[in-house]
């Protein structure tokens, strides 16, 4: 087989050419970081990828959303740790009002203070959290109850502008939780065929109220089983609460380890592996270093050099 | 005996023969590094021996050496495999480097692509989820939503401006090809006048082969080299350039001193090459026919006519047609009856010419009646509905066991809405009936009346204090026990029943969910169907007090597009228009509710039942199977690039249609009457990635954008919509009862054929990436073996300097030694010069 002098130079371009596309491919592969960088490099992984980073997109929105939900349930809740312990005082004073050596003089100023309790009860029932009235179900952006601010006897409440729906937000895939308690089962709303509003609650403080100033024991006795009942209410729905907030923090550090597992696959998918990266760029410098000195060696002379 | 100077002569000859050698060797030093030189070898043959007749025989001597010919080392047949392995090469590269740009323009995976538009997209409805409320989160997701539609369209445009590069590169390729067969039509007469001559033009011919190679790349090549018979005494050759498809006779571009031309013609924008000088029409011929073929009404052919499109309704071709006539109408009565509807179709819009169709015995033919390059037919697609004419009549689809029947007629129109089927659901005129409260509680019916009136007629009070319950004996029960409840609606119906108007005339029951319900059961239906009811006493706790009328029967028409298209036709027969359709309804009887009928809008499209496919026949240059820079890059303007274009569009009309399907049955902060859409379209037609828009309403007001159920009042907390729009980016879970309702297709099919849309978009990179590879790897094959090629030409036609030294020493001592022969010859001479010369 004759070997001419293009061919000699041709197979030495084009060894360097190969060895020198090698180490491009290396580097970019090396500055990136990056070993799959455009879908031809690895077509399946190329999809792998894009799923994943899908995936990590939409739990990284569910664990904000789950962070937001969680500040919420505990607004909620310290919203109704108040509520209960002023249930709490209600309770005592009620015991107080119904021993019978106090003076009617006495039970009027207890009344007092149970109206002024049931006014902030009434403030309470419009708390906000973010602008949104908790316990108003999905009309968030209406105070569900008139509240009273004039003197006297607080009247039993006649309007709910609520709905007994709950507030929910997304935390995985098709997965809802809710956020609020039910501010009707709360309060214990009933409507009435013309819309208007009968609260267990509220009835039972205006009684209460006007029990006392009426020094009627029989109804202060009555109004104690009824606080029992209403505190009773609130516990229960205080520990369904106290259980979403666990809920939602273990949904919190459930997704925080799932992501942080996905982007560690990711990264071995797509991440190049440094050190076989940085050893075959080595080998492959030195086979390019190889070729450059022997093709130039064996390039330049001929028989012209030889023949005088 | 000899000349006294045939030594000389003889050493002469050496000389110059030697001489000659030198040159032809220098010749090859000097071009050693020349692109597509090939080796000349110095042929060098002894000369013509001399006969003598001398000592009494016939003596032969030899006459020294000449040089016979000069040739060049140059094998036509790895010439021809070189071309073959780098036409596909170039095919390969080309198809590879615009492939890699598309992967540059989807730039995945990547954050600054479109997979992360679409999960910010979905995030952006999952944070107004959490507060439906906020403008803040409105105005977010309106930022979120253009600036995914502005990816879209940005993709949109670059796969254009792709394409317009590969337009340009293909007129510059055929240009280029139009210069190289000018230049070897020159080359073919400047060799064939100097080998006329008797020449021997090397050069020329290396010329002519490095021409040829170029040619190679662009489009695949075959050389035919025969000998001119027209000169016997000697050798004169014909060279044949053939292009593209060898087994096409049209393809010779240079034929010895003729050459061809190609041209560009536009065909759908883009620029196709075709044979400059061809003077025929195209045919198209299709498919053998096997059994009938029916066509209905609605069904359609696309057609393309010597560069315009044409869609032709074949609703008149209505019928069966067969081979042999077996119901009334052949084949070849469907050749007529289509040249007649094409050609109407052509010369309403001025076309050039008219086709003509026939059928052979076993297919149909199309012609063009075009001559030139412009002639084309090609058949193409159609989808969806938009746009659809036709009329139709069907009949009613009962509901199960009823026997009514009815005619539906579809008089004209064109549909102009999103869907794929129109459903017309008839509701049967309603009775009056009142319905009451939940029953529950103690009621003590004691002294309470209740009063009855019927279709206007007479008032009837009866006195429910005479309902006796079993348990207790007296008037009142208790109606949160269930077999109490039961007692009291029997009683209740016993009393009704005991008043001869009301009896079989008015019935009490109980509702699924404990309600008590009167019904006016009187043969009376529809608006004349009057119930009054009026209670006294404790009877109040039913809620039964006030009236009620009956409604009137109506056909309800609706489309499954998104939104949807809906009209009323009040009462049971009647004519209105809908979705652009005018629809009549005739001939209704015994018509029951919930009786129905669906009309398909889809088009079907009959040119494959008529043996055609949508190839283009045209003079275009037939390229051959994957060869050539021209092929691919056609290949890849044509087809390629508009499949992807395609499916791309598919992923933004299901995104659109999911979307607006559920943000249409939603409202935002304020009432909404009838739902809006999300994506819309700037130019009313169906949704593209290149004309995909946001509701320009919910731009000027994002307060609208819906979050909720539509409810009066306004829910503001109420979320439901956005958590089923944030879901899609998941899986279609929250849009399976829609999905169910073949809003997105018939057969219960999803937007995209895929688990979801991320599911979809990722098949669409991965089937880049695969095409992608496989270029690389088939072009790097090829790399491979161009190489071989190139090194055993090389091997036959290369200079070795090494070889050619070696020739020089060869060549120089042969002239010294010639030379040394002129100097003996010489003293010879003398000698016998002086022979003669006497003291």
């Amino acid at each position: 087989m004759r070997i001419t002098t293009n061919l000699m130079s041709h197979n030495l371009l084009r060894s360097l050419e190969q060895a020198n596309s090698r180490m491009t491919l290396l580097q970019t592969q090396l500055s990136t970081g990056r070993s799959l960088t455009k879908p031809s490099d690895d077509p399946v992984a190329t999809e792998t990828a894009l799923r994943m980073n899908n995936t990590i997109a939409s739990m990284e929105q569910w664990k904000k959303n789950a962070s937001e939900a969680l500040s919420y349930l505990e607004s909620t809740e310290s919203i109704l740790s108040n509520m209960t312990a002023m249930l709490q005082r209600i309770r005592e004073l009620t015991v107080q009002g119904a021993t019978g050596s106090l003076s009617n003089n006495d039970r009027m100023q207890i009344a007092q203070e149970i109206d002024q309790l049931t006014m902030q009860f009434q403030v309470l029932a419009n708390s906000q959290v973010n602008t949104k009235y908790i316990f108003a179900g999905t009309k968030i952006d209406a105070p569900p109850v008139e509240a009273y601010t004039g003197t006297g006897t607080p009247p039993a409440i006649t309007k709910w502008a609520g709905n007994d729906k709950v507030l929910e937000i997304e935390v995985g895939p098709n997965v809802t939780m809710p956020i609020a308690i039910n501010g009707q089962q709360l309060f214990g709303i009933t409507f009435n065929s013309d819309g208007s509003a009968n609260s267990s609650f509220f009835n039972m403080l205006h009684e209460l109220s006007t029990a006392l100033r009426n020094s009627d024991h029989e109804a202060i006795n009555a109004s104690l089983d009824k606080i029992d009942i209403e505190i009773d209410n609130f516990l229960e729905l205080r520990s369904q609460l106290g259980a979403r907030t666990n809920r939602m923090r273990t949904i919190y550090d459930q997704l925080d380890n799932s992501i942080i597992n996905l982007k560690q696959t990711l990264s071995q998918i797509q991440d190049v592996d440094m050190a076989a990266a940085i050893m075959e760029f080595n080998s492959v410098q030195n086979t390019f270093r190889a070729a450059l000195s022997v093709g130039a060696q064996i390039i330049q002379p001929s028989l012209v050099d030889f023949i005088r | 005996m000899y000349s006294s100077f045939f030594g000389l002569e003889l050493a002469v000859r050496a000389l110059n023969a030697q001489q000659s050698a030198l040159s032809v060797s220098g010749h090859n030093i000097s071009n050693a590094s020349t692109e597509g030189y090939s080796r000349q070898v110095a042929n060098i043959r002894t000369a013509i021996p001399l006969t003598l007749l001398g000592s009494g025989k016939e003596l032969t001597l030899g006459t020294g050496s000449i040089l016979d010919s000069v040739t060049r080392a140059r094998d036509s047949f790895i010439d021809r495999q070189f071309r073959l392995e780098t036409s596909k090469y170039e095919y390969w590269a080309g198809k590879q480097s615009i492939l890699s740009t598309i992967e540059g323009m989807m730039n995945e995976p990547s954050q600054y692509a479109l997979s992360n538009d679409l999960s910010n997209f979905w995030n952006a409805w999952s944070v107004l989820a959490n507060n439906p409320q906020n403008t803040g989160a409105r105005s977010a997701l309106l930022e979120q939503t253009l600036t995914l539609v502005d990816t879209f369209h940005h993709l949109n445009q670059q796969i254009t401006d792709i394409q317009q590069d590969l337009d340009s590169s293909v007129s510059a390729m055929v240009n280029e090809i139009n210069t190289i067969a000018k230049q070897l039509r020159e080359l073919n007469i400047q060799i064939k006048n100097a080998e006329v001559a008797r020449n021997n033009p090397n050069d020329l011919r290396d010329q002519r082969d490095a021409l040829v190679d170029q040619l190679a790349k662009l489009v695949p090549v075959r050389v035919i080299e025969t000998q001119d018979p027209a000169f016997t005494d000697r050798t004169v050759g014909i060279y044949k350039v053939i292009i593209g498809n060898p087994n096409d006779p049209k393809n010779v571009l240079v034929d010895d001193q003729h050459v061809r031309t190609l041209t560009t013609v536009a065909y759908n924008g883009y620029q196709q090459a075709v044979w400059s000088d061809i003077d025929s029409s195209v045919t198209n011929v299709g498919l053998p026919i096997n059994g009938p073929i029916t066509i209905n009404d609605g069904d359609q052919i696309r057609i393309n006519v010597d560069g315009i499109s044409y869609t032709i309704d074949l609703s008149s071709l209505k019928g069966t047609y067969d081979a042999t006539g077996t119901f009334g109408l052949t084949f070849v009565d469907l050749a007529n009856s289509l040249r007649t509807v094409i050609n109407n179709a052509i010369n309403a819009n001025s076309g050039p010419a008219e086709v003509e169709v026939t059928f052979t015995g076993t297919n149909f033919v199309i012609s063009s009646g075009l001559f030139g390059p412009d002639s084309r037919i090609a058949f193409e697609e159609i989808s969806g509905s938009f746009g659809r004419t036709f009329n139709v009549a069907t009949g009613l689809t009962p509901k199960t066991g009823n026997t009514g029947t009815a005619t539906v007629t579809v008089l004209g129109g064109v549909y102009n809405g999103n869907g794929n089927t129109l459903k017309a659901t008839y509701i049967a005129a309603t009775k009056a009936a009142i319905t009451g409260n939940i029953l529950n509680g103690t009621v003590d019916f004691t002294g309470s009346t209740i009063a009855l009136k019927l279709d206007g007629g007479d008032t009837v009070t009866l006195d429910l204090g005479t309902l006796e319950n079993s348990a207790t004996g007296d008037a009142s029960y208790d109606l949160s026990d269930p077999a109490q409840r039961e007692e009291f609606i029997g009683a209740l119906q016993a009393l009704i029943d005991s008043e001869p108007t009301l009896k079989d005339n008015l019935k009490v029951r109980l509702t699924s969910d404990n309600r008590i319900e009167l019904i006016n059961e009187s043969p009376n239906a529809g608006t004349s169907s009057v119930l009054e009811v009026e209670v006294t006493g404790s009877a109040g706790k039913l809620g039964l007090n006030g009236s009620a009328r009956g409604t009137d029967s109506y056909w309800q028409i609706t489309d499954n597009g998104i939104p949807p298209k809906s009209a009323v036709i009040n009462g049971d027969t009647g004519t209105v228009e809908v979705a652009g359709l005018t629809i009549e309804i005739t001939d209704a009887l015994d018509l029951a509710d919930n009786d129905s009928f669906t009309l398909d809008l889809t088009i079907k499209n009959r040119m494959a039942d008529l043996g055609f496919t949508t190839a283009v026949v045209s003079n275009t240059v037939d390229l051959g199977v994957e060869e050539g820079k021209l092929a691919a890059s056609l290949e890849m303007r044509d087809s390629y690039l508009e499949e992807f274009r395609a499916k791309i569009n598919t992923l933004v009309k299901g995104i659109a249609d999911a979307v607006n399907a559920l943000h249409y049955s939603g409202q935002g902060l304020q009432l909404e009457t009838a739902g809006l859409a999300f994506f819309t379209s700037t130019d009313g037609m169906p949704i593209t990635a290149a004309n995909i828009t946001v509701n320009p309403l919910l731009l000027n007001d994002p307060s609208r954008i819906a979050t909720g159920l539509r409810n009066d009042p306004v829910e503001r907390g109420d979320s439901t919509i956005a958590l089923a729009i944030a879901s899609l980016a998941n899986d279609w879970t929250r849009l399976q009862d829609l999905i169910n309702q073949d809003v997105f297709g018939p057969g219960g099919a999803p937007p995209v054929q895929a688990s979801s849309f991320a599911d979809y978009y990722g098949s669409l990179i991965t089937d880049l990436g695969v095409n992608s590879q496989q270029a690389i790897r088939m072009s790097e094959g090829q790399a491979v073996l161009v190489n071989q090629m190139y090194i055993l030409r090389e091997n036959v036609s290369g200079v070795s300097l090494d070889e050619e030294m070696a020739n020089l020493i060869k060549y120089q001592k042969s002239y010294m030694s010639a030379a040394r022969l002129v100097t003996m010859l010489d003293s010879m001479l003398e000698n016998v010069l002086n022979m003669g010369i006497t003291r």
